[in-house]
């Protein structure tokens, strides 16, 4: 169901002012990037198409008159510093740029997606959760996906970026003081790491780091596990990627059920011996060098075990934004568009408990929509429709999410 | 710590570059005739590299001419200007380095990369690997991936060693290799940056480098990419793109940009290339034109960019399996080989692939 002409300019409109309201009240935990004459900002604009790139500010006081009178719907800086950050991009003059991270929600396998995503053909046929390779009724491809946001597609992002940080501490050394983690604002989390140490790596050594975050191209043997020779496997509490892919095994063998294992990949055999075996196996696996589950599965399996294992510990992250120097990130504490939801600055210690409905809440008080069609939406532990067509008084920071995302418009009267 | 040989074999230490200044030597005096054999012998350093890719030994007792002999072969080199013989140069000195690096002594090794280079580097205390492997040093990751993110066996891959706590793990051997990279980066940034004034009393040496640099690179020519797309030579992974775009399917924004690249680097036209988009369900004519014309120079930079080598490929999943490529680098290195293009081999060096004469802009983003 669309929304019309007249409904889509009254929630540009209400979205603006709201937008305004936030940055009129200084918003407190608006945080201006460090070595912010260096940055290069970029905007965009209600009802505009294009970016407004190549800006850059004398100091944190401009930067907020200038979010106050100027009202973007999203703002954004990069990730680089320059020393010239308002010159275009071939005179910038690149000096290094922090190591950011985007964990999208997308990226991650969600059953809920199904409940809350849809996709759409332009024969009119719809459907729940992500788009098919091809539409089922006529076959085309290229389906339009529509994707909705919900706290246990968070949940996991969140899981993921705990993962990613401790990673980061224990493997690369880098010290969870030198990391800021954010709440997108929409279906993720961002991290910065701000080093000395990382400060000047190129996209190549980015790139690196990348692949041994997603696990592309580790081979299992040259961290001790492979199929016959090689000595026993290594220990849970091996230093970075031996002790990860021990550690997922270990999980595999304690919690993976029958239907699980045949996921991975295992022949029926193979899974029978670990279900039949299981405590055995897994004190072999860890007291005793593992060779009883290598022996037990044999060749195809042990492979199959292990790419799954490498799978369940790489972290899922969007690799274009780690690699790129050039970048632009979401500025901490503005507004993220889409949503109507604040770019949430996470402080360590506040990551676990953090919840995006809640605590990115922009607005208090109440509005008064009229909903076009909206899944089930869960705010602060109390849950708001699905609705369809109807006339709702919704929490402010819900009714303007729903604006943002083009399923409702202010009601009149 | 460091004697006459030490400093011959270690020409580029700091050690040595403090022993050159305490000699206190002038361009004059180098170009005098009683310092005749540093310039002969620098000569032959600068001959030897661009000819055979070889940097050649010293006569014992000749360490002084040695060690004075590198300062003036990287003079020469900026001053010969090619950037093809520079690199060859630079490989030459690193390879030379390396070979004495992997034979000398733990302490030296480390107080090279330390003091040279100011690497991050300590002593492990052998640390055991999971194969069996003692390593003796740890190295900074920092250090660790700005020396091998070039280097491609697949064991210099940093998610295949041993991590922990911003250490990597080496052995005595790999750290030499490592340093080799320092070498060789090192030398290329000072003959990048000549002394100003020109050559001067050297002008006779270096022209007769800079012919022998001409005829020995010269043999490598310029191969154009023919016109016309032929499928049969295409990538598995551009082939996929290629065949994903026509069908609809809409590509990742790297996906788009590397298929874009590497049609303009096959030699279709933007309007081509606009055409093959026009099927997908985003298309947005006026972006796709924009974004053509991007890549292909006409706007913003006017950089005309080439499309992403394998590893950038694979990191961001565009490419469909690990080894079906005959060991290629690079998407384009795979259709013209596919294509027939002729091979061409610089002497003494190793086959390579000219590519279609593009500039190349420093960073991929398109």
């Amino acid at each position: 169901m669309a929304m019309d002409e007249r409904g889509r300019a009254l929630a540009l409109s209400f979205a603006k002012r709201k937008f305004g309201e936030y940055y009129a009240s200084g918003p407190p935990r608006l945080e201006p990037p460090s070595e912010l004459i260096r940055r290069e900002f970029g905007f965009l604009f209600f009802g505009e198409k294009f970016m407004l790139r190549h800006r850059s500010f004398s100091s944190a006081e401009e930067l907020r008159a200038f979010l106050k009178e100027k009202v973007p719907s999203d703002a954004y800086h990069s990730t680089a510093l320059y020393r010239d950050p308002g010159a275009e991009m071939e005179n910038k003059g690149w000096i290094g740029a922090d190591l950011c991270f985007d964990i999208d929600a997308d990226h991650l396998e969600a059953p809920c997606k199904f409940e809350h995503d849809r996709w759409s053909c332009e024969c009119g046929a719809t459907g729940a959760g992500p788009a098919p390779g091809a539409c089922p009724k006529c076959g085309a491809e290229g389906l339009k996906e529509e994707a909705w946001m919900c706290e246990s597609c968070l949940e996991r992002a969140k899981d993921e970026l705990l993962k990613l940080m401790e990673i980061l501490c224990s493997d690369f050394g880098i010290a969870y003081s030198d990391m800021s983690a954010y709440f997108s604002g929409h279906r993720g989390y961002h991290l910065h790491v701000r080093s000395e140490a990382v400060l000047r790596m190129g996209e190549s050594e980015r790139r690196e780091i990348v692949d041994y975050l997603t696990g592309v191209g580790v081979d299992p043997s040259a961290h001790g596990f492979s199929i016959s020779s090689g000595g026993p496997a290594p220990s849970p509490s091996s230093p970075g990627w031996a002790g990860r892919i021990s550690m997922a095994i270990t999980e595999i063998l304690t919690s993976c059920s029958e239907e699980e294992l045949r996921a991975i990949g295992l022949a029926p055999r193979a899974v029978r011996a670990i279900l039949g075996e299981r405590d055995s196996l897994l004190r072999d696996w860890l007291d005793g060098g593992g060779w009883g589950l290598r022996r037990r599965v044999g060749g195809k399996g042990w492979g199959a075990i292990l790419k799954r294992a490498i799978e369940m510990a790489s972290v899922k992250i969007d690799t274009v934004v780690t690699t790129d120097i050039h970048r632009l990130i979401r500025l901490p504490g503005s507004l993220n568009g889409k949503t109507g939801l604040v770019v949430m600055p996470l402080g360590v210690d506040g990551i676990e408990d953090f919840e995006p409905f809640t605590d990115a809440a922009a607005f208090e008080g109440e509005e008064r929509v009229h909903v076009v069609e909206a899944p089930r939406l869960k705010l602060g532990g109390e849950s708001f429709g699905p609705y369809r067509d109807e006339t709702v008084t919704l929490p402010a920071s819900a009714a303007l999410l729903l604006i943002c995302k083009g399923r409702a418009y202010p009601a009149v009267n | 710590m460091f004697g006459k040989i030490d400093l011959a074999k270690y020409p580029f230490s700091a050690e040595a570059a403090e022993y050159v200044r305490s000699r206190g030597l002038t361009l004059e005096d180098l170009a005098s005739q009683e310092l005749r054999p540093i310039l002969a012998k620098a000569e032959e350093r600068a001959k030897e590299a661009i000819l055979r890719g070889r940097i050649p030994g010293w006569r014992s007792g000749e360490e002084e001419i040695e060690i004075l002999s590198y300062p003036v072969a990287i003079m020469l080199m900026g001053f010969v200007g090619d950037q093809g013989a520079q690199r060859r140069f630079a490989l030459a000195e690193a390879k030379r380095a390396y070979g004495f690096l992997r034979e000398d002594s733990p302490e030296r090794v480390l107080r090279i990369g330390e003091g040279t280079f100011g690497m991050r580097v300590r002593t492990a205390g052998g640390i055991r690997s999971d194969r069996g492997k003692f390593y003796e040093f740890e190295v900074h990751f920092a250090d660790y991936l700005r020396d091998t993110a070039s280097l491609r066996d697949g064991k210099w891959k940093l998610c295949n060693r041993a991590l922990s706590g911003g250490w990597v793990g080496l052995t005595k051997e790999e750290l030499a290799r490592l340093l080799q990279e320092e070498v060789y980066r090192r030398i290329l940034e000072r003959v990048s940056s000549p002394p100003p004034g020109g050559p001067g009393p050297f002008e006779p040496v270096v022209s007769r480098l800079k012919g022998l640099a001409e005829s020995a690179m010269a043999r490598a020519e310029y191969i154009e990419a023919p016109k016309g797309l032929i499928l049969e030579a295409m990538p598995p992974c551009m082939r996929s793109l290629y065949e994903g775009a026509l069908s609809g399917r809409n590509l990742s924004h790297m996906g788009r940009f590397a298929l874009t690249a590497f049609l303009a680097g096959a030699g279709l036209g933007e309007e081509e290339i606009i055409r093959v988009f026009q099927s997908s369900a985003d298309f947005d004519g006026r972006k796709t034109r924009y974004q053509v014309e991007h890549i292909f120079g006409l706007r913003g930079s006017r950089i005309k960019y080439k499309p992403p080598k394998c590893d950038t490929m694979r990191t961001h999943g565009l490419c469909p399996g690990r080894d079906g490529c005959g060991g290629v680098r690079h998407p384009m290195a795979y259709y013209e080989r596919k294509l027939g293009l002729r091979r061409t081999r610089r002497p003494g060096g190793a086959e390579t692939i000219k590519a279609p004469p593009t500039p190349v802009s420093p960073d991929g983003d398109g």
